[in-house]
This record gives C-alpha cells, sequence and structure tokens, in this order.
C-alpha cells in the first residue's frame, strides 16, 4: 500500500499543475514516501513522447517524467516504493495511442485506478 | 481526541475560493482543539505576505494571521517563494520558509490531508 497516491489530471504547460506534480513525485521519493502515481484525464498527456519545447524555456514535461519512469525501475527492487500508472480509459479519450506514448508504466482500467486511489493513504492532486 | 489536519493551498488568494475554504476548515478544527497546518505551494505562498489591500472579499493576509494567533501553523514552500521573489520580510508574521521534506513529514503524521488546488 502505497503512503501516498499523486493524481496527475492536468496537461503540462497549459497550467502549471504537470510540472508541480513532478517537483512532488521527486520530493516523495527522496523522502521515501511509498507513492503511486497515476496519470489520467488530461494528464495523459505528461506521457507523451518527444515533447519538443525549442527555446520556449518551458522544461519538457515527457523527459522529466521519463526520468521519473526511469527512478521507478531502478528503485523496483526496494518493493513499491515508486509506481508509475496510466487509465486506459483516458488515453482513449485523449486519442493517444502506443506509438507515441512513453513506456514503463502500468494501464489501468476504471476497477484498477480505483483501487490505485483508494489504497493510499494519502491524495495529492495535480 | 484531537487530530491533526494537514491543508495543502496552490492557488492564489482571490482568483479561487479555496483560500475561503482554508481559513473556514482551520478556523472550525482550531475551535475544536484540533492541530492544523497549512503548507502553501506554489502560487498559494501569495496568500501570506504582508500589506494586502483587499476590500470587498476577505483579506487573506488578515484572515491567517488571526489564525495564526489561534494556534495555526503556516509552512511556506521555500522554492516557490523564491521563485516569486518572495522575500521574507514580506512573509505574514508567523509564517514560515519550509521545504518539501517537511510537507511529506507532515503529510505522514496527519490523521486528515486536505488539496485545496487547481
Amino acid at each position: 500500500m502505497a503512503d501516498m497516491c499523486i493524481l496527475v489530471r492536468t496537461a503540462p504547460y497549459s497550467k502549471i499543475n504537470a510540472a508541480e506534480a513532478v517537483r512532488h513525485i521527486n520530493g516523495a521519493v527522496n523522502n521515501n514516501v511509498k507513492t503511486s502515481v497515476v496519470f489520467v484525464d488530461d494528464g495523459v498527456y505528461c506521457l507523451k513522447d518527444n515533447q519538443d519545447m525549442g527555446n520556449s524555456g518551458f522544461t519538457s514535461i515527457s523527459a522529466a517524467v521519463k526520468q521519473i519512469i526511469g527512478t521507478a525501475k531502478m528503485l523496483e527492487d526496494e518493493g513499491d516504493t515508486l509506481k508509475i500508472y496510466t487509465h486506459k480509459g483516458s488515453l482513449k479519450e485523449c486519442g493517444i495511442g502506443a506509438d507515441n506514448l512513453l513506456s514503463g508504466f502500468e494501464v489501468v482500467d476504471d476497477k484498477g485506478l480505483a483501487k490505485v486511489v483508494g489504497s493510499a493513504k494519502t491524495l495529492m492532486i495535480f | 481526541m484531537p487530530k491533526t489536519i494537514t491543508i495543502l493551498l496552490s492557488t492564489t488568494p482571490y482568483s479561487f475560493e479555496n483560500t475561503h475554504t482554508a481559513a473556514k476548515i482551520a478556523e472550525a478544527a482550531l475551535s475544536k482543539g484540533h492541530e492544523v497546518t497549512i503548507f502553501a505551494s506554489g502560487d498559494g505562498v501569495h496568500n501570506f505576505t504582508k500589506g494586502q489591500k483587499a476590500k470587498g472579499i476577505p483579506n487573506a493576509s488578515d484572515v491567517f494571521s488571526k489564525l495564526i494567533e489561534k494556534g495555526l501553523s503556516v509552512e511556506l514552500c521555500g522554492t516557490c517563494l523564491v521563485f516569486r521573489g518572495i522575500k521574507e520580510e514580506m512573509h505574514t508574521d508567523g509564517a514560515n520558509p519550509s521545504t518539501l521534506k517537511k510537507l511529506f513529514e507532515i503529510t505522514r503524521k496527519s490523521d486528515v490531508f486536505i488539496n485545496l488546488g487547481m
């Protein structure tokens, strides 16, 4: 059971939420908080690969998420320290197929989503 | 038995109702003897700056100053303050710079965690 579930519900760049989620995910991991991260609703856009920020000054959220997925893989031997999920229905609604998506996370259906969110002690929403 | 309540506030004071909600929850909980901490993150730190002249709407700084006197604990995300150029002399008295480490420490110990953001 995770201590915390971080729910990412908003697309990157239009609001600061996705960037703040990334900051808090890294903070949770650095402070040994067992964390589940779920990208749901428009938050699934964070998982689109190859987001090119050009010289806009924005940090690429997909690059940051890729790094988080790498951290989760690195921590696999330490149990469920960091688990990454996304929601099947949200991917479908946003028209995001596997071909332009990052990899290394679990796709859950409605029931799975409810289980991940419901089993965490604390819920942080971005 | 007193509970420990943490409120994460991450929106500006006058564009959302979150500030009012946070203050009313804190006021009610403190009056019943519970321990309340507001952790202001992101734009939420703007709730805790001195010299706000808001009228016709509850003045965030005044409301929270009164609650701090009643025992409200306030932590301000230090990175968020620096990000926004909010210097220490601008902070509401009793609201102090903090860290993500502290946020997770408080969250762990909390009986109730309330997320008030966008």
